[in-house]
Formats: structure tokens, sequence, C-alpha cells
């Protein structure tokens, strides 16, 4: 009996999920195509005490899902450096949706880049989106910096 | 109802005092997949804050303010800590972090900030098996107290980030 009330909880718990995701791709048609990729930026030069950004264009061919992010930093002499004093932000400047409500430390965000930060959920990205990565560096020394997006190419049947 | 609180065996002082263990609103009389059910429609975000703690004794406070169209959901929170002057990591403060959800009075979590302090940002520190959830439109504000063994000589420049995501399904 106990099983079978454990089904039935199921079965609607999965009921109610389907309903949500039909809500959360109203606008999408039907899945044709998901390929794993990788979005970033070139090596960006951010001088001592400024403030630098880069922009990480998403392709016009299908939505990006980001599951997680990637970033490394070094110094002039490329030697990497694991901890900078460097604040990070990212704004998805199609919709205005930043990543975090205020710039973050880098080792909060990345540490030393050889793993990644996994979102607690996905964040979206439509085609030909424009993504802002800002830099601010907090320290008397010059960093190079590298963030990268993780995720997946989402392709859809159009409506 | 529950109570829990932390003591130092060596000398019997509170490190965390005790206090009641109050159960989310929202997440209270569901079960797990209930609970999963209504975490569809959702976009990672990140609340965080940056304190410069410069005198003991003090309690810092930042405010923030839940968007009315999604709920805050969130289960991970990290902190770093810096030198402001030389950039170097400081591992020495010893404040104690508070979030609290100013709609109920909960204060889901209370934790030294050591607990939180991650390996160059790659340890995420979930607390709980399923996220606690501020409500739409609602603020929950993030504390931190430095009162307590606290070590470090000079100011020290502190980063909190509350992980988890906004659910626009509402």
């Amino acid at each position: 009996m106990l099983d079978q009330y454990a089904k039935t909880a199921l079965q609607l718990a999965t009921i109610a999920a389907t309903e949500a995701n039909n809500k959360l791709n109203s606008d999408r048609g039907k899945i044709i195509g998901e390929t794993n990729f990788i979005y970033t930026h070139p090596l960006l030069l951010v001088p001592a005490t400024s403030v630098v950004s880069a922009n990480i264009n998403i392709g016009s061919d299908a939505d990006f899902d980001n599951y997680s992010l990637m970033a490394a930093c070094y110094d002039t002499a490329g030697v990497n450096i694991s901890s900078p004093y460097l604040l990070v932000q990212i704004v998805d400047q199609t919709t205005g949706r930043a990543v975090f409500s205020e710039g973050t430390i880098f080792s909060l965000m990345a540490g030393s880049g050889s793993l990644p930060f996994i979102l607690n959920a996905i964040r979206q990205f439509k085609a030909r989106s424009s993504v802002s990565i800002t830099y601010q560096n907090l320290a008397a020394t010059n960093y190079y910096l590298q963030t990268a997006f993780n995720g997946t190419k989402v392709s859809y049947e159009s409506k | 109802m529950a109570r829990y609180g932390i003591v130092n065996s060596s000398d019997q002082t509170d490190v965390i005092a005790p206090q009641d263990i109050l159960i989310n609103p929202i997440t209270q009389g569901l079960n797990r997949d209930e609970v999963l059910a209504r975490l569809t429609d959702r976009e990672a975000y990140v609340y965080n804050t940056r304190f410069l703690v410069s005198n003991l004794a003090a309690r810092y406070t930042a405010p923030k303010e839940v968007p009315q169209n999604a709920n805050f959901w969130f289960s991970n929170i990290t902190a770093f800590a810096k030198n402001p002057l030389t950039g170097a990591d400081n591992q020495l403060f010893r404040g104690i972090l508070s979030i609290i959800d100013l709609e109920t009075g909960n204060r889901p979590i209370q934790v030294p900030l050591w607990a939180l302090r991650t390996s160059a940002g790659q340890l995420r520190r979930t607390f709980w098996p399923l996220p606690y959830v501020i409500r739409a439109g609602q603020t929950f504000q993030i504390e931190l107290e430095n009162n307590i063994n606290y070590a470090a000589a000079g100011n020290v420049d502190i980063f909190i980030n509350v992980e988890g995501w906004h659910d626009y399904s509402i």
C-alpha cells in the first residue's frame, strides 16, 4: 500500500514538473539538437586598480544553457594566480540580468579554474545574446583574465 | 520545535548560542518530490556582499531584496577573506555569519566563517538536503558578527556568496 502511495506521489510530481517545464519552454519548439560547447573570450589584460570588460556573443545557431563557470588568472609573467584580488560580475546584456547581485571575489567564482563552479541551476542565454564579464582589479599588479561558460547549445524546432 | 547550539568544550562558552530551529513556511509539509517539482522554471543566481571589517565587536548587515516575480532558493554559502592592503588571503578571521529571513524572522543558518571559507573557491558548502526559500518580494539579510575570537590584525575584506536560483514559476 505504501508503495502505491509512493508511486502516486511520484507520478503527481512528474506531471507537475512536466507542466512547469512546458511553461518554461513555452516559447520554444521541440528540441532538435543539443551540443556541448564552451564559450570564452580572449585573454584580457586588466591593469592594476582598473575596471575592464569582455563580451561573449552567443551564436545565432542556438540558445545556450550554461551549467558551470570556469576562469583563470595569470600575472604578466604567465604564472597562474589562483586567488587574485579581483571582483567579477557577469551580465546578460540582452535581458539585463546579472549572475551576481554585486561583483564577487574571483576565488568564490572560479578558484584556480581547474574545477568549474557548477551553478545551482542552469542559466539560459538566448541565441544572439551578448554577455559581459566585468573585472575590477583591486590589486596593485596587472592580471590577465579569461572566463569560460561551460554548457550546451540547444536548438529548437521553430513554432 | 527543536533547539541547537555549539559550546566550546574547553571553557564551556557558547560559540553559537542555543536557538530554535524553525521550519520554512514554504517547504513545510511538502515531500521531496513535491519540492523538486517546484524547481523547474529556475535561473541560477548568487546574492553576495562584501564587508570591510575594521573594528572589534561589530555587526555588519546587508539586506537583499528578492524580486517580486521569483522566489529565491539557496543551500550553498561560501565565503572568502582578504587582506585589503596586500590582497593576500586571510585565513584567521573568525566571525559568525547569519542569514536572516526578514519575513519570518527565521535564521536558517548561523555559522562560523571558517566553516564557509572555500579552498580557492573549489568547494561549495551545502548545508541542507533541501534548499531554503525566500519568497518573492521579501528581504533577507546577510549578517556578520566579528566579536568571537577575533585574531587577525588590521582590516579584513570579507566576501560572502549565497548561491541558488530564482524560481519564476510562481
